[in-house]
């Protein structure tokens, strides 16, 4: 068929069109890759404990950010994707009062081809923790915070909100407490450290307790029990939920609902959950990546205490030591497989229990009751073999709890109760590793965490 | 009798391809030992993707035929002449609107432009409607819509499906003899009771009416369908044989992910109603250029469309019909991809 002005103007028109898109491709990305720092967000300022959380607008490669990811001063740091989003994790909390920026060279690709067209840099400096507990009122329990220690602490909770209990986003600019609804269940409140407050999570007649935000403040997990078939009826077994933090989604750590527990505890690296199964009489810690589970029998009713990378566990049973029930702490070792005491030869004398690793690992703080004593006891703290002990607060007229090191592990508050007095405080006491000194921080609260 | 033989002999022809086919796809994968069981998975998965294209694509196919047997009834050919411009690049632009006024899809509006070539529209409008009506049609806008929602995505992509039908048009209205792009019989009365174009003779009036244009309906329904099942076929033969996930695997990069989008569309041949669901999976994974180039080109363009467009147009302007919006569509899409954050 011969060819006509026409076919040649369609051939013309699409050599053209060739050459358009030729020239489109030659002229380059100028879309580019966008990124929002999501954490910190506290403007320059970044808690001790704050991962920081870079989110993409489109997939990334992995790989490409080899070499263009820095961070001045250098320190040790890991980094994980969850879909577009990427968290980098200090292996050891920033250090108070230093001055940190992340940098990311230009060149960074994303999954659809484009590249980060400009370097990005980020600068923060370590702000000191604070302090957040809860008061008991009339009304019930409100939670309060201080943005440093020293300063006048204020209420964070909404007017009207019984606090059951709360947990701290390790970027400190959240709290997350759970409190009573119309319908009796407890939801999930989020609150900034200024006090802005809005629904996190409606639970309905359901009662979910015990939030404990991820290490990277991706997820939380919780405890949820399920609300009776009908009105008056006793409140279903406890399991352990998490809740994805950016997307809101819900979902059961595990999807068989035979497997119980509470009092979710996050490893430091964020790749174990451990949790305490009343039923079996045993804490549980599942690797989130594998989904398997190890078991440490104990009647302790709550998790232990993590290492800071993550590979040991911390926690106290009941054993007869030369006839008497006395708590014994423990050290299970994960990449081992072994439990062995941390104190060897059994103490026969004294009751251990409640430890508390400092985030530096240096140091095992604990409570201690001598038998000879009474019902007080002590807080003492040990070198992470166990070595020796030293006594932090050895006033046995008191019974200690809630014992909580600072990020740099030269801190630690804990709470105390004096025994002998009619509606005893609760008071709140930070001790100073330094100087060995005693302070009395709050004169009457609860629950005492660092807010970071 | 002997045009459903034809149809029966061009159908078993094609199957026998497709077992060849297979059969050749099992040996070269497998050696020379005949893996059965392969063999009828391979077989399985081909009748699973053709059934569904054909279903998903048949009742459409039947609303163009009916359309086009009330245009035939109801329209005289006078009507539509008064009714469409005589400038030809104004009627581009005029075919490209009607896209909005038909509720057919890639299928249907074969039958209804072959009816409305019969009926005076010239091939510039025709082609412009042709391209057009797939996606800018109400049901595909809705569908979209409760895809995307009101985003530019929805606003993209009747804005360039528009945009690129009514340009080919445009250049398809430069023809000096445009009737000569047309197959023979998509325009010309045949007398006589013709099997390929049926068309009345004398003008009934009420229910008789209304039976005739269910006859022509009928009639080209079953012309059309069977290459409606050809295309089917070849495009469930070439998914079988071509993974997705293959293809998929090759999706980056601003102009390599357009590819691979428009090639998944013309083999995927969904019909337009519903491809606005599909692509909603590959958000995300897949550049939003190349998602609006599978929006826009698959509708316009794709094995079993093709197949019809050869019904109707000569292989040349099939050629040029399948060529100018690729291109056009490519270009839009890389651009979008390299200067337009969204």
């Amino acid at each position: 068929m011969a060819y006509t002005r026409f076919d040649r103007i369609v051939w013309a028109v699409l050599g053209l069109l060739v050459l358009a898109i030729a020239g489109v491709m030659l002229a380059g990305d100028h879309v580019g890759v966008g990124l929002d720092l999501l954490s910190p967000s506290g403007e320059g300022q970044a808690a001790a404990s704050a991962p920081l959380v870079l989110r993409f607008d489109q997939p990334m490669v992995a790989a490409s950010l080899e070499g263009r990811l820095r961070i001045q001063p250098e320190v040790p740091y890991r980094t994980h994707w969850q879909e577009q989003t990427l968290i980098i994790q200090p292996q050891s909390p920033w250090q108070v009062g230093e001055t940190y920026t992340l940098s990311l060279e230009a060149g960074v690709e994303s999954q659809l081809g484009h590249q980060l067209l400009e370097d990005y840099a980020y600068t923060f400096t370590v702000r000191e923790p604070g302090l957040a507990f809860l008061v008991e009122t009339d009304q019930g329990r409100e939670l309060w915070a201080a943005s440093t220690l020293g300063e006048d602490p204020a209420r964070l909770s909404s007017p009207g909100h019984s606090v059951f209990d709360f947990g701290v986003a390790p970027d400190g600019e959240r709290l997350v407490y759970s409190t009573a609804n119309e319908g009796g269940g407890l939801d999930l409140v989020q609150v900034t450290r200024d006090g802005q407050a809005d629904l996190l999570l409606n639970c309905g007649l359901d009662r979910c307790t015990n939030p404990a935000w991820s290490p990277d403040g991706s997820q939380i997990a919780y405890s949820r029990a399920p609300a009776g078939l009908d009105e008056g009826q006793p409140y279903g077994p406890l399991r352990v939920w998490l809740l994805d933090v950016f997307s809101g989604e819900t979902f059961r750590l595990h999807a068989d609902t035979q497997k119980l527990g509470y009092s979710p505890v996050w490893s430091p690296d964020g790749g174990r959950l451990a949790y305490f199964n009343g039923v079996e009489g045993r804490i549980v810690v599942v690797d989130m990546q594998s989904g398997d589970e190890t078991y440490l029998p104990t009647g302790s009713g709550a998790a232990g205490t993590w290492s800071p990378d993550g590979q040991h566990m911390l926690f106290y049973d009941i054993q007869t030591v030369g006839g008497q029930a006395l708590n014994v702490i423990y050290r299970a070792d994960f990449a081992n497989q072994d439990v062995l005491p941390l104190f060897d030869p059994l103490p026969s004398d004294a009751s251990y229990s409640s430890p508390a690793w400092s985030p530096d690992g240096e140091w095992v703080a604990f409570r201690v009751r001598p038998l000879e004593v009474g019902p007080g006891d002590q807080v003492w703290i040990t070198p992470a073999d166990g070595a020796y002990a030293l006594v932090v607060s050895g006033d046995e007229g008191y019974i200690h709890s809630d014992l909580e090191w600072d990020s740099s592990g030269q801190r630690l508050l804990f709470k105390r109760i004096a025994l002998g007095v009619s509606f005893p405080d609760q008071e709140i006491w930070l001790w100073t590793r330094e100087d060995n000194q005693l302070e009395q921080v709050v004169p009457d609260g609860t629950m005492p965490v660092w807010l970071p | 009798m002997d045009r459903i033989l034809n149809a029966l002999g061009i159908l078993g022809l094609v199957l026998l391809a497709v077992v060849a086919v297979l059969l050749l796809q099992n040996w070269l994968a497998g050696g020379v030992q005949l893996d059965r069981a392969a063999l009828s998975s391979s077989f399985n998965t081909f009748t699973t993707i053709f059934l569904g294209i054909f279903i998903e694509a048949a009742p459409f196919l039947l609303l163009g035929t009916l359309a086009s047997g009330l245009v035939e009834v109801y329209f005289n050919k006078e009507a539509v002449q008064r009714i469409l411009p005589d400038n030809p690049f104004a009627g581009a632009l005029v075919g490209g609107l009607l896209g909005f006024t038909f509720p057919v899809c890639e299928c249907g509006v074969v039958p209804l432009t072959r009816r409305l070539f019969h009926k005076g529209m010239a091939p510039a409008t025709g082609i412009a409607f042709l391209l057009a009506s797939p996606v800018l049609n109400p049901i595909v806008i809705a569908s979209t819509y409760a895809a995307y929602g009101w985003g530019p995505m929805l606003w993209l992509r009747i804005g360039l499906s528009f945009t690129i039908a009514v340009s080919v048009g445009m250049i398809f209205a430069l023809h000096q003899q445009p009737r000569s792009m047309l197959r023979p019989l998509a325009f010309a009365p045949i007398s006589g009771g013709s099997i390929e174009l049926p068309v009345i003779q004398s003008r009934p009036t009420g229910w008789a009416r209304v039976q005739q244009a269910l006859t022509i309906a009928g009639d080209e329904f079953f012309e059309m369908g069977r290459y409606l099942i050809i295309g089917s076929m070849l495009a469930a033969l070439l998914q079988t044989i071509v993974p997705q996930s293959a293809l998929l695997a090759l999706g980056s990069g601003p102009l390599l992910s357009v590819l691979v989008m428009i090639v998944l569309a013309v083999l995927l041949s969904i019909c337009s109603t519903v491809d606005a669901f599909v692509s909603l999976a590959f958000v995300g994974s897949f550049t939003t250029g190349s998602i609006l180039g599978f929006l826009v080109y698959g509708p316009m363009v794709d094995i079993k469309s093709t197949l019809l467009y050869l019904q109707v147009f000569k292989r040349r302007t099939v050629l040029y019909m399948v060529t100018l919006p690729l291109l056009l569509t490519i270009l839009a899409a890389v651009f979008l991809n390299l200067n337009v954050a969204l």
